[in-house]
C-alpha cells in the first residue's frame, strides 16, 4: 500500500510536466490527470486492501481472538468498515493537498471545486469498501478484487442500461431498469468533469448523493453482517 | 562500497546498451498512431472523460508536431476524439479552427470552430480564428465579420480583439487589416506554435508592403513598374529579394502589386 501511495504522490507531482505538454492547457491537463489519478491511486488502494479484510482473519483464524471478546458481529463488520475508510480517508486528504498545492503554484489559485469532487470520491469509496467487505466475508481476495472491479465498471455505465430501457419494451425493459435502480450508480459521485470546467453541483445534489451513498453502504454492509452472522467459526 | 561499484558498472552497462541499440537499430518507416473512437473510450475510463480527453490532446500535440512526422493528416480526427470525450474543453476547437485550414482541411476547421462555439466553455478564441479562417480561406467577409463580433463579445476578450472587430471593413486595404489581425493573434496567443505561424504570416505582409514601396520608388526613377522583382536588385532599390517565410515566390504585375505566384 506504502509503494502505491509513494508512487500516487509521485504522479501528482509529474502532472506539472504533462501539463507543459499540452499547448497553453497545462491548467485544464494538471487538474484533469491529478484528480483521475487521486481517484484511480485511492481506487487502487480500496482495492487491494479491502477484500483480504475479513478473509485474511477467516484465514489466520485471528477471528477467534476478537469474537472471544464481548464484542458484537456487527461491530467487526463496522469496525473494518471504518477502518478501512479512515485509512483511505487520510491517504485521500494526503494526495488532496498535493493537487491543491500543485495546482496553486501552476496558477490556479484554491481549487475548491476539486475538493467538493475528492469528497463524493469518498463517498463513493464507501460504497465500494462495504461491497469489498461483503465479498470479502465469502470469497477470497482475487475473486473479491475482480467482483469488485466489474461492479466499479458497470457501476459507471449504468446509463446505458437506462437507455436501454428506453428503447425497449416488456421484460426486458424491467430487467433493465431494475438493474439500473438496484446496482450502485457510481456516475452520481463523478463530478470531476463538471470541476475542471469550474463548474459545480447544486447544494440539493450533493446532499442527495451523500445521502445516496450512506443508504447504499448501510444496505450492503446489512447484507455483510447477515453472512457474517451465519458464518460457522 | 564494493557493491555501489558493482551498482554504477550495472548502470553504465544498461545506458551504453541502450545508446548503442538506438545508434545500430534501423530507423522503420512511421507507423501511424492508433486512434480508438471516443464511444469505446467511454466505456472503458471509469468516467474520468475529462482527464482521457486531456490525454488523447498532449498524444494529438506530441504527434502532430514531432519533427519529420508524417501524421498532420489525422489532425481533425483527433480533435473530435478530444471534444467527443470532453465537448467543453474549448481550446481544442480553438486550435482547429486556426491550425486546420493550413493544412487544407478548411471546411473542417470551420465545422469543428462552429462546433466550438455551440458547445464549448465561452472562449473567445474559436469564434475568433474562425473568423480569421473564414477572412483568409474562404474570403467570406460576412461570416469573418460574424464571428469577429462574436469574439469581441465573448467574456474575457481582449481589448485588441474588441478593436479588429470595430474596424473589420472599414480600412480600405484588406491586406492591411489581415496583417492587423495576425498581429492580434500574435499579441494575445500564448502559445508558441500559434505565435509562430502569426509572426511568419506578419513577416510575410510586411515583405509584400517592402516590395511594393520599393516597386513605387523604381517608378519614380524609370517611369513605370518593373516587369519582375529581380529589376529591384539590379537597379539597387533593394540588396536582394526576400526569402518569403512560407517559402512561395513573390510575383509583382503591370499594376505594381506584389503578391504570392500561383502557378
Amino acid at each position: 500500500m506504502y509503494g502505491i501511495l509513494v508512487f500516487s504522490l509521485l504522479f501528482l507531482f509529474s502532472i506539472t510536466v504533462i501539463g507543459s505538454l499540452s499547448l497553453g492547457e497545462d491548467l485544464f491537463v494538471i487538474r484533469s490527470f491529478g484528480l483521475a489519478g487521486i481517484y484511480l491511486f485511492g481506487l487502487i488502494i480500496a482495492l487491494f486492501t479491502g477484500a483480504s479484510l475479513m478473509y485474511k482473519e477467516v484465514e489466520l483464524k485471528t477471528i477467534y481472538i476478537i469474537l472471544s471478546k464481548p464484542v458484537k458481529d456487527s461491530e467487526v463488520i463496522l469496525g473494518k468498515f471504518f477502518g478501512l475508510l479512515a485509512s483511505i480517508a487520510s491517504i485521500m486528504v494526503l494526495m488532496g493537498l498535493i493537487y491543491l498545492s500543485v495546482v496553486w503554484l501552476n496558477g490556479g489559485g484554491f481549487d475548491s471545486g476539486s475538493i467538493l469532487a475528492i469528497i463524493l470520491q469518498l463517498f463513493e469509496f464507501s460504497i465500494l469498501i462495504s461491497i469489498l467487505i461483503l465479498f470479502s466475508t465469502f470469497s477470497a481476495p482475487i475473486a473479491s478484487t475482480i467482483y469488485t472491479i466489474v461492479i466499479v465498471y458497470s457501476g459507471h455505465l449504468l446509463t446505458l442500461m437506462l437507455n436501454y430501457a428506453a428503447n425497449t419494451g416488456g421484460f426486458q425493459k424491467y430487467m433493465a431498469l431494475g438493474v439500473y435502480y438496484l446496482f450502485p450508480n457510481l456516475e452520481k459521485f463523478n463530478i470531476r468533469n463538471l470541476v475542471v470546467h469550474n463548474s459545480v453541483i447544486t447544494q440539493t445534489e450533493f446532499l442527495l448523493t451523500a445521502g445516496y451513498a450512506i443508504i447504499y453502504t448501510s444496505l450492503v454492509l446489512f447484507l455483510a453482517h447477515i453472512i457474517f452472522q451465519k458464518k460457522e467459526f | 562500497m564494493r557493491k555501489f561499484i558493482i551498482f554504477l558498472i550495472f548502470i553504465s552497462a544498461v545506458a551504453t546498451s541502450q545508446y548503442f541499440l538506438d545508434f545500430v537499430r534501423p530507423k522503420y518507416s512511421e507507423v501511424p498512431p492508433m486512434l480508438l473512437p471516443a464511444q469505446a473510450i467511454k466505456l472503458s475510463d471509469l468516467g474520468l472523460h475529462a482527464a482521457a480527453s486531456g490525454l488523447i490532446w498532449v498524444q494529438a500535440i506530441q504527434n502532430m508536431f514531432a519533427p519529420g512526422t508524417k501524421n498532420q493528416l489525422m489532425l481533425p480526427s483527433y480533435l473530435n476524439v478530444v471534444n467527443n470525450l470532453d465537448p467543453r474543453f474549448s481550446y481544442p476547437y480553438a486550435f482547429g479552427a486556426l491550425v486546420l485550414p493550413d493544412l487544407k482541411f478548411v471546411d473542417e476547421a470551420i465545422k469543428i470552430g462552429e462546433r466550438g462555439i455551440r458547445d464549448a466553455d465561452s472562449d473567445w478564441r474559436i469564434p475568433y480564428y474562425l473568423a480569421t479562417t473564414y477572412h483568409i480561406f474562404k474570403h467570406d467577409r460576412v461570416n469573418a465579420l460574424k464571428y469577429f463580433d462574436i469574439a469581441a463579445r465573448t467574456i474575457n476578450a481582449p481589448d485588441s480583439v474588441k478593436k479588429i472587430a470595430l474596424n473589420y471593413g472599414s480600412a480600405p486595404d484588406i491586406r492591411q487589416q489581415t496583417k492587423q489581425i495576425w498581429i492580434s493573434i500574435y499579441e494575445t496567443s500564448e502559445d508558441e506554435i500559434i505565435r509562430e505561424r502569426a509572426k511568419l504570416y506578419i513577416l510575410h505582409y510586411e515583405y509584400i508592403e517592402l516590395l511594393e514601396k520599393a516597386a513605387s520608388i523604381y517608378k519614380q526613377k524609370l517611369g513605370s513598374y518593373p516587369d519582375n522583382l529581380g529589376k529591384l536588385v539590379t537597379s539597387r532599390i533593394l540588396k536582394e529579394i526576400p526569402e518569403d517565410p512560407f517559402g512561395f515566390d513573390y510575383t509583382i504585375d503591370s499594376k505594381g502589386r506584389v503578391n504570392i505566384k500561383t502557378r
